[in-house]
């Protein structure tokens, strides 16, 4: 005797009446896609353009309309473009600038972010709104006072005095507090029974646990250095310690710029950001710091 | 192997709530301490005013002849098991349970050791390299005493570990922890709001309401003799019948219970009866109707809710049967557990009798015992 097979029990049991009617068109990716790629797009342009434009010889990057296909590829412009300034003085002035700024964020702003978060002190609250308040004064009001306080020290034109100014940011103690105050409390409580002072606390529980928070606030940082130009236009008089935002504005002439040259040297300033955001990129990962709490 | 002392300890905190006020405890050496409360009662501010997350605002605490209140978390020797764990989540198992002994900078070898002892009584030894993430909830439990243990503490205070747990584990790890307790004597302060954990695993429970100290003794001795109302309703489940009544010329009422109790003055009282007391009247028995409601039988007994006429009274602010079966005018609400034998019906009314001898009184002002 066979078993019913399977065409046999779909016989007594047919498809309900109204099945093919509930099954819905099936996009092979989510219709946020129909937004977002387009968007997308639009901010890859000017992306694009730079690339284009760096290959191009210098009567069509100049010629209006613009050229979007070059009829020939001029690589040699970013050869050009690396002998015609001390380049790598200003890569190596902006590694040096972002990794330190990065660097002395991490320690400086978790530091001061930590003791709003969990130290009780007197008058707490009035200093945090304080420091929040800093927040909302552009820089361009703080430069000739950062400016008069850097050269008291004695670093004007140096990279000491690019960087001791940008060490800690408000911005950077306000992030890093919310994140610690989402932490468990227990966890802290239970290091603190377990033998852990204040500092190794911080050190051994609450820094390792912040990696995605410390890794947004990293590459905020490196992308902000990387990028600033006003503060070093400001302190920096001589080309050996000027950074590349400032060495690539050598390239733009009184008189005329050559945009292609330009291009090249703004694109090949580009890839470490974009190694810096590739590196970070796994620490983006959503935060483990809850999965010892039931 | 110190004991703990609270001294007239009380804690207020910032805005005027008080968490705890005027308690005072003697925990002998090895002794296994339950504070045991509704939410609320200041047991878990109690316990971490022991363990140093707390400053107390008035009173002394010592851990053995030391007075502890000045002394930080991390100098009075003590471990704990939060409620909700708290391993460490970067850490494996095996890092978590070294952490405490990592940080008093034990030479390693020794570490170890004492790791995998541990780990082998609690039987963790095939998940040392995992992560608090990937074990089960049973497991992290286990972590969480390891990780207290590993230390050797003088003192262990443990925050409701088991409350995390689903019944059939909470049985076992139950009985886990007296064995453990059996056998390694540690001074233990154990907190919970479960009355079972309280009364099987206590050498002593400390009964709280309302950050005050309720009554202090020996589990049978609680359930036995309770000091007040409070006590009485808290402590067994399904919670004591409290009825109000009162005394004349020796003859306590209440509602259609009545029986005589010599040398007590006149006054109003609350009249209690445990549902285990209860069984069906028999001539001579002090005895009350019992109109019937709902019949739960169990297997072994039958429990019956139903209403008395009495006026309730209510002592306990969390009382559940209220919202169960409303009370109805000058109707109480009472249980009863009876042998399944008898199997009462739904809106019948059965006579329900007491021996004399277990009937609680309290005063229905004081709330008192009265003997």
């Amino acid at each position: 005797m066979a078993t019913p097979s399977l065409g046999a029990v779909s016989e007594r049991f047919p498809p309900l009446p109204d099945s093919r009617s509930r099954r819905r068109l099936r996009l092979p990716f989510s219709p946020w896609h129909l937004f977002l790629a387009p968007l997308a797009a639009i901010m890859l342009v000017p992306l694009v353009w730079m690339a284009i434009l760096s290959l191009e010889s210098e009567p069509q990057a100049r010629s209006f309309p613009p050229v979007l296909i070059p009829s020939s590829l001029h690589f040699e412009n970013y050869l050009t473009t690396w002998n015609s300034a001390p380049f790598g003085h200003f890569f190596l002035n902006s590694a040096l600038y972002s990794l330190a700024t990065v660097a002395g964020n991490l320690v400086f702003c978790s530091l001061a972010a930590y003791a709003f978060a969990r130290i009780r002190f007197f008058g707490r609250e009035v200093l945090f709104v304080i420091l929040l308040a800093t927040l909302m004064v552009p820089f361009q009001v703080l430069l000739i006072p950062t400016f008069l306080i850097v050269k008291k020290l004695g670093m004007v034109d140096s990279i000491g005095g690019l960087i001791v100014p940008n060490l800690c940011s408000a911005f950077g103690i306000f992030m890093l507090r919310q994140f610690f105050r989402t932490l468990p409390i227990e966890l802290e409580e239970a290091a603190r029974i377990d033998g852990t002072s204040r500092l190794g606390i911080l050190w051994k529980i609450v820094l390792p646990l912040s990696m995605p928070a410390l890794a947004t606030l990293a590459i905020i940082q490196f992308m902000w250095s990387w990028n600033d130009f006003l503060w070093p236009l400001i302190i920096i008089n001589t080309s050996t310690h000027a950074p590349l935002q400032l060495g690539l504005s050598t390239l733009q002439g009184a008189h005329g710029t050559q945009w292609n040259l330009l291009m090249a040297g703004t694109l090949m300033s580009q890839v470490p950001m974009l190694a810096a955001f590739l590196f970070a990129q796994r620490w983006f990962i959503r935060s483990i710091a809850f999965t010892g709490i039931k | 192997m110190p004991g703990v002392t609270l001294d007239a300890v009380r804690k207020e905190f910032p805005g005027g709530a008080i968490a705890v006020d005027d308690l005072s405890l003697e925990i002998a050496d090895g002794e296994f301490m339950i504070l045991v409360g509704s939410s609320g009662c200041g047991k878990t501010t109690a316990l971490r005013m022991i363990a140093g997350l707390e400053q107390p605002s008035a009173g002394t605490i010592r851990i053995g002849d030391r007075v502890v209140n000045d002394v930080s978390a991390r100098d009075r020797d003590i471990a704990m098991v939060f409620q909700n764990y708290a391993l460490y989540p970067h850490m494996t198992v095996a890092r978590n349970l070294a952490y405490p002994l990592r940080q008093r900078r034990m030479p390693k070898r020794e570490i170890a050791e004492r790791v995998r002892e541990v780990a082998e009584m609690l039987s963790l030894d095939g998940l040392l390299g995992r992560r608090p993430a990937q074990l089960s909830g049973g497991q992290r439990q286990r972590v969480a005493m390891g990780r207290a243990l590993v230390r050797e503490p003088e003192v262990f205070l443990l925050d409701e570990p088991l409350s995390n747990l689903d019944a059939k584990l909470r049985i076992q790890m139950r009985a886990a922890l007296k064995r453990l307790h059996a056998r390694l004597g540690v001074t233990t302060v154990y907190v919970t709001h479960d009355q079972v954990e309280a009364m099987t695993l206590g050498d002593r429970i400390a009964v709280l309401s309302e950050g005050k100290l309720q009554q202090l003794g020996q589990p049978q001795e609680v359930y036995d003799l309770p000091a007040n109302a409070f006590v009485a309703g808290f402590i067994g489940s399904p919670a004591m019948n409290l009825l109000r009544g009162r005394i004349r010329d020796g003859r306590v009422t209440a509602g259609d219970l009545a029986l005589e109790r010599a040398g007590v003055p006149d006054q109003e009282l609350l009249v209690g009866v445990r549902p285990e007391a209860l069984s069906t009247a028999s001539e001579g028995m002090p005895s009350f109707d019992l109109h019937v409601a709902v019949v739960e039988p169990l297997g072994d007994e039958v429990i019956v809710h139903g209403s008395v006429q009495a006026e309730v009274a209510r002592v306990t602010a969390e009382e559940s049967d209220g919202v169960l079966l409303a009370d109805d005018g000058d109707r109480a609400n009472a249980v009863a557990r009876l042998d399944p034998g008898s199997r009462p019906k739904v809106d019948s009314v059965i006579r329900l009798g007491v021996r004399a001898a277990d009937v609680h009184l309290f005063n229905a002002d004081t709330g008192n015992a009265i003997r």
